[in-house]
C-alpha cells in the first residue's frame, strides 16, 4: 500500500510538472515579490517531497 | 592568488584522504557507516559542477529549466519505488557489481552485452568526467581574470593542475576503491568521503547564496526588483518563453533516467548500499537535498546578471565571480573548494564504477583463460585482477584527460552533461525489459542498444564535436552523404524538436523498436530463460534462497578448489566450498565429480571477484559443461519454488509451535502457582485448626487431671474449651463456605431486599459487641428504600464481616453510609482505627491475610472474612475495595448493581 501511495505521489508530481498544468502560472507575475512560476515549481516540488516523507516515515513509526 | 587557492585545494584533498582512512578502520557495524543519511549524501554525488557552475549559467539563459535536472530524479525515485527495491534484491542475490553486470546476467550472462553496455557508458561519461576537470581548472582562472572575456585554451600551468588533480584522484580511487578483490565488498572510506563532499558543497553553496541574498541584497524580493529594473528578466520565469515545454519535458525524462542508470548512482544504491531501508529513506531524503541545494541557484544567477551585465564574464562562473568582485575572498576560496568537491566526488565515483565494468566485462573476459590459472602460484590471479582493476581506473582517467586537453576548450559543461544523460538513457529499454518482460531476448537488447547508441552519437555527439571536425560540420549542415533527410538535428525532415529532444526521441525510439522486432525473431537460451524467470518473477524467490544457476556437466572438485583458490587463496576457497556443501547437505568426495550445485556456487563466488560474465566464461573453459535443456532448467526452478514454499511452511509451523510452547509454559506456570496457593492454604488451614484443638485438648486434660480444681476454675476452663470449640467450628464453616464459592457450587437466592433495613438488622445483632467496646455507630443512609435484587443471607454475611472488622479496629466510632449512582449502590463501612496501608489494600482480600501492623497478640478472627465477602460480592457482579485516600481509619466499600442477572 505504501509503495502504491508513493508511486501515486510521483505520478501526480509528474502531472503537475508537465504541460499543460505547468503552463498555469507560466507568465511573469510576482506573488509575494517572487515570480509565480518559481513559487509554483518549488511549492509543488516541496509538497510532493513532504507527502512522500510522511508516507514513509509514518509507516515506520506505526510499525 | 591562484597559488593560495591551489594550496587550499591540496589541503582539502589531503583532508579527504584522512577522512577515508579513518572511516575505513571503523567497525562494519558502526552506526555512522550504516546511517541512512550517509547513503543519501553519497547519492548526492549526482550533483556535480553542473549544479555549481552549469546550473547558474543555464539559469541566466533558460530560466527555471535547470530545475528539471533535479525534479526528474524526484519523480523517478517515487515512480520506480518498487522497481528499485526489486533491483536491490536481485543485485544482492546474484552478487551484482555494476549495471553492466545486472543487464548482462539477465540475458544469460552475455559477455558481448556486458562489453557493449560498458562501451556505451564509457563513451557517454568520459566526456563528462573531462568536463569536470575543466570546471576545476577554469574556475581557477576566475581568480586571476575577473574580466574574463572568452574561454582561453588551457595554459600549460592549468593543464599541469589538471594532470596533478587527475593523479591525486587516481591514487585515491585505487587506495579506497580498488584494494579489495571482491567488487561487491563495501568501501566505507570511499562512502564517507563522498558523503562529506556532498555536505561540504551544500553548505558552501547555501553560504554563498545566503550571503548574496541577505547581505548584498535585502532578500529575494529586493534582488528580483533590482535585477528587473536593470534588465528584462520576465522571459526567464516563463518556460514557454525560455526553453520551451518540449525541452523542459525532455530534461525531466533524461534526468529521471540518469538517477537510475548512471553507473555511479547504480554503484551507490545497489553495490555499496547494504540496506533496503536506505533506499526507502532516500526516496524523500535525496529530493530534500536536491531542493535545498537549488534554492539559491537562481538568485545567484540573477545577482550575476545584476553585477556583470554587459560584461563578458561567463555566467557559469558567476558563483565565484560575485564573492571575488565583492572582495569576499575567503568565501570565494570556499566556493572554489565546493566546486572542487562537486567535481572530485563525481570523478572518483564514476571512475571506480566504470573501472569495475571495464575490468569485469572487457579486460578479464578477454585475457583470463584457464591457461592463465597457474597451478603453482595460488595468488597470481589475485594480483592480476587487482592490477587490471587499478589499470582500468588509470586508463579511464587518462582517457578523460586526453578528452579534456583536446576538446574541452570548445565543449560546454551544460551541454556535455545533458549528452551524457542522453547516452545512458539508452540503457533504459534493456533495464526495464529485463525486469518486466520475459519475452525480451539478448539479441534484441544488443541490437536495440547498438542502434540506439549509434543514433545518439549521430544526433548528439556529432553536432557537439562539429566545431572541432570539419567532416562532422559538413554532416550537420548537409546531412550524411549530403542527403538532407539525414541531417542529425532534423532527422527524416522532422524539425519540430529542439536538438536534445530530437536526439532522445530518435535514439530511444529506434532502440525500443529494434529491441521488440529482433526479440520477436530470436530464441532464448536456457540460461536466459532461467534468469528471465528470476528477474521478472523475483517476488516468488526468497532473498536468502539459493539462486545458483542450474549447471550440468562434469567437474572435478580439485579443479574448483584450484580455480577459485587462484583468486582468493586455496585454503579460503576450500573452506567456503566445504561450508556451502555442509549447509546444503551435499556430500563431498574428492574421488567423485563435484556436485552441480558446488560448481554453480563456485561460479557465483568467482562472479563477485571477476564479474558474472567472466566467471561464466572461466567455468565453461575449466569444466566439461553440457547444454542443459529447458525442461531440466524448469524443473530446477520449480524445485526452488517448492523449497521456498516448504521453507515458508516450516517457518509458519515453527512460529505456531513457539506460540503453543509459550502458551503451555504460561499454563504450567499458572498451574504451579495455583498448586502453591493450594499448599499454602492447606498449611494455613491446618495451622489455624490445630491451634484451637490444642487449647481444647489442653484445657480438657487439666480439668480431667485435676479433680480437686474448684468449680469456678473448672467453669472458666470449660468455658474456654467451649469458646475454642466454637471458634474451631466457625473456622471450619468459613473454610467450607469459601471452598463452596471456589468450586462454583454457591448459588444466589435472589430477592428484592431493602439494604437499609438489612444494615439496621445487622447492627442490632452486633449491638452488644459494639456497646461492650464503648463504640458509637452512625448510619448515614438515604431516607428512601434501598431496594436491591440480591441474596439476603449472603449480603448480611458481608455486612457482619465488615462491621465486625470495624468493631475490631475502631477506637471510638463506626460510620456506615451509602451512595447511589446511575446503576449501583455503594455501601461504605468506615472506622477510626489504624487504617489500611496502601500496599495492603489488595492483599487484605486474600485468604488468611491479617494486616501487618497487628499487635503481637494473635489477631482475632479467622482471616477469611474479607475473602468470603469478596467472593459474595463478586458473585453478585459487584465490587469490593479498600479506600485508602482518607487520612484516618479504614474504609471498606462494596457496590452492588441495581439489577443483577440470575
Amino acid at each position: 500500500m505504501k509503495q502504491q501511495i508513493v508511486v501515486l505521489i510521483g505520478f501526480l508530481l509528474m502531472m503537475f510538472m508537465i504541460f499543460p498544468l505547468i503552463s498555469i502560472f507560466d507568465q511573469y507575475h510576482l506573488s509575494l515579490k517572487i515570480p509565480a512560476q518559481a513559487l509554483y515549481v518549488f511549492g509543488i516540488w516541496a509538497i510532493a517531497i513532504l507527502a512522500i516523507a510522511l508516507v514513509i516515515i509514518r509507516k515506520k513509526v506505526k510499525r | 592568488m591562484i597559488s593560495w587557492v591551489v594550496l587550499f585545494g591540496i589541503l582539502y584533498l589531503l583532508l579527504l584522504f584522512i577522512i577515508a582512512n579513518k572511516a575505513e578502520h571503523l567497525n562494519r557495524d558502526n552506526k555512522w557507516i550504516r546511517h541512512p543519511w550517509l547513503h543519501t549524501f553519497a547519492m548526492a554525488v549526482y550533483c556535480t559542477t553542473w549544479t555549481y557552475y552549469g546550473g547558474v549559467g543555464r539559469a541566466t539563459q533558460n530560466g527555471l529549466d535547470f530545475l528539471t535536472i533535479y525534479i526528474g530524479p524526484t519523480i523517478m525515485l517515487a515512480l520506480s519505488f518498487g522497481m528499485m527495491q526489486k533491483i536491490f534484491k536481485i543485485s544482492k542475490q546474484l552478487h551484482i557489481a555494476s549495471i553492466a553486470d545486472f543487464i548482462s546476467v539477465r540475458f544469460g550472462k552475455s559477455s558481448t552485452l556486458g562489453a557493449l553496455v560498458t562501451v556505451c557508458c564509457i563513451m557517454g561519461l568520459v566526456p563528462y568526467i573531462a568536463l569536470q576537470l575543466k570546471a576545476i581548472v577554469s574556475s581557477l582562472e576566475v581568480f586571476n581574470h575577473i574580466d574574463l572575456i572568452e574561454e582561453a585554451k588551457p595554459t600549460s600551468n592549468l593543464t599541469l593542475i589538471a594532470i596533478v588533480t587527475t593523479i591525486v584522484i587516481a591514487i585515491f580511487s585505487i587506495l579506497y576503491g580498488a584494494r579489495k578483490l571482491d567488487t561487491t565488498e563495501k568501501h566505507p572510506g570511499l562512502m564517507a568521503v563522498i558523503a562529506f563532499e556532498s555536505i561540504f558543497k551544500l553548505v558552501v553553496l547555501l553560504a554563498v547564496g545566503g550571503f548574496i541574498i541577505f547581505t548584498v541584497f535585502d532578500g529575494p524580493g529586493d534582488l528580483i526588483e533590482k535585477v528587473s529594473a536593470k534588465k528584462d528578466i520576465s522571459h526567464l520565469f516563463s518556460i514557454n518563453d525560455s526553453s520551451g515545454y518540449i525541452e523542459w519535458m525532455t530534461m525531466l525524462i533524461l534526468s529521471g533516467f540518469a538517477i537510475i542508470l548512471l553507473p555511479r548512482q547504480f554503484h551507490i544504491n545497489y553495490v555499496e548500499n547494504e540496506s533496503k531501508s536506505n533506499l526507502k529513506h532516500s526516496v524523500w531524503s535525496f529530493p530534500t537535498y536536491l531542493i535545498v541545494i537549488n534554492v539559491v541557484v537562481f538568485p545567484i544567477a540573477l545577482a550575476g546578471m545584476y553585477f556583470f551585465q554587459d560584461t563578458a564574464i561567463l555566467p557559469d562562473t558567476y558563483v565565484l565571480a560575485i564573492p571575488i568582485k565583492l572582495k569576499a575572498y575567503g568565501l570565494a576560496v570556499l566556493t572554489w573548494l565546493g566546486g572542487l568537491s562537486a567535481a572530485t566526488g563525481m570523478i572518483i565515483m564514476e571512475t571506480i564504477a566504470l573501472s569495475i565494468m571495464v575490468s569485469n566485462n572487457i579486460v578479464i573476459p578477454l585475457f583470463l583463460t584457464s591457461y592463465t590459472v597457474r597451478k603453482d602460484e595460488p595468488h597470481s590471479n589475485f594480483k592480476k585482477i587487482l592490477f587490471i582493476r587499478r589499470f582500468s581506473i588509470v586508463a579511464i582517467l587518462i582517457l578523460s584527460l586526453i578528452f579534456y586537453i583536446l576538446f574541452a576548450p570548445k565543449a560546454s559543461l551544460v551541454t556535455i552533461g545533458l549528452l551524457s544523460f542522453a547516452a545512458v538513457s539508452n540503457l533504459a529499454p534493456a533495464l526495464i525489459a529485463g525486469l518486466y518482460f520475459k519475452d525480451s531476448k539478448k539479441n534484441g537488447i544488443i541490437a536495440g542498444l547498438c542502434v540506439g547508441f549509434a543514433v545518439w552519437m549521430y544526433t548528439s555527439l556529432i553536432p557537439q564535436l562539429a566545431a572541432s571536425f570539419p567532416l562532422f560540420q559538413s554532416i550537420v549542415d548537409n546531412g550524411l552523404f549530403g542527403v538532407e533527410i539525414f541531417k542529425p538535428t532534423a532527422l527524416f525532415g522532422v524539425k519540430l524538436l529542439p536538438p536534445l529532444a530530437n536526439s532522445l526521441f530518435w535514439s530511444l525510439g529506434s532502440n525500443i523498436l529494434v529491441l521488440i522486432i529482433v526479440s520477436m525473431f530470436s530464441q532464448k537460451s536456457t540460461q536466459e530463460t532461467y534468469f528471465s524467470e528470476l528477474y521478472v518473477d523475483n517476488e516468488k524467490y526468497n532473498k536468502d534462497l539459493n539462486l545458483d544457476v542450474a549447471w550440468k556437466g562434469r567437474a572435478e572438485l580439485k579443479d574448483l578448489y584450484l580455480l577459485l583458490g587462484s583468486f582468493i587463496g586455496e585454503e579460503k576457497a576450500t573452506s567456503l566450498i566445504k561450508k556451502f556443501a555442509e549447509k546444503n547437505d551435499i556430500a563431498i568426495n574428492d574421488q567423485l565429480p563435484a556436485h552441480s550445485r558446488l560448481v554453480a556456487f563456485t561460479e557465483r563466488l568467482l562472479g563477485g571477484v571477476i564479474g558474472a560474465t567472466a566467471a561464466r566464461t572461466l567455468i565453461k573453459r575449466s569444466t566439461l559443461e553440457e547444454e542443459i535443456s529447458f525442461r531440466e532448467m524448469y524443473a530446477i526452478i520449480q524445485e526452488n519454488q517448492k523449497v521456498r514454499e516448504s521453507n515458508r511452511e516450516l517457518i509458519k509451523k515453527s512460529i505456531a509451535l513457539q506460540k503453543a510452547s509459550s502458551a503451555l509454559k504460561r499454563a504450567n506456570d499458572e498451574l504451579n502457582k495455583a498448586d502453591q496457593i493450594k499448599n499454602e492454604f492447606l498449611y494455613t488451614v491446618t495451622h489455624e485448626l490445630k491451634t484451637p484443638l490444642t487449647s481444647i485438648i489442653a484445657l480438657s486434660e487439666i480439668v480431667l487431671d485435676n479433680p480437686d480444681l474448684d468449680e469456678h476454675t473448672k467453669e472458666i476452663y470449660l468455658q474456654s474449651a467451649i469458646n475454642e470449640a466454637n471458634r474451631l467450628a466457625h473456622l471450619i464453616n468459613q473454610v467450607l463456605r469459601i471452598e463452596k464459592f471456589e468450586a462454583g457450587k454457591q448459588r444466589l437466592n435472589l430477592s428484592q431486599v431493602d439494604i437499609k433495613a438489612l444494615i439496621k438488622e445487622t447492627v442490632l445483632v452486633l449491638e452488644s459487641t459494639i456497646q461492650n467496646k464503648s463504640l458509637t455507630i452512625e448510619l448515614q443512609l438515604n431516607n428512601a428504600m434501598m431496594l436491591i435484587n440480591c441474596d439476603k443471607d449472603l449480603i448480611k454475611q458481608v455486612l457482619v464481616n465488615l462491621i465486625g472488622n470495624a468493631i475490631k479496629y475502631a477506637q471510638n466510632k463506626i460510620i456506615i453510609h451509602s451512595y447511589i449512582t446511575e446503576d449501583e449502590w455503594q455501601i461504605w463501612v468506615s472506622d477510626d482505627g489504624k487504617g489500611i496501608d496502601e500496599a495492603e489494600k489488595e492483599l487484605i482480600f486474600d485468604k488468611f491475610f491479617q494486616a501487618q501492623n497487628q499487635s503481637l497478640r494473635k489477631p482475632e478472627g479467622s482471616g477469611l472474612g474479607l475473602a468470603i465477602s469478596k467472593k459474595i460480592i463478586d458473585l453478585h457482579n459487584g465490587k469490593i475495595w479498600a479506600d485508602t485516600s482518607k487520612a484516618v481509619g479504614a474504609h471498606i466499600v462494596f457496590s452492588l448493581p441495581i439489577q443483577i442477572d440470575d
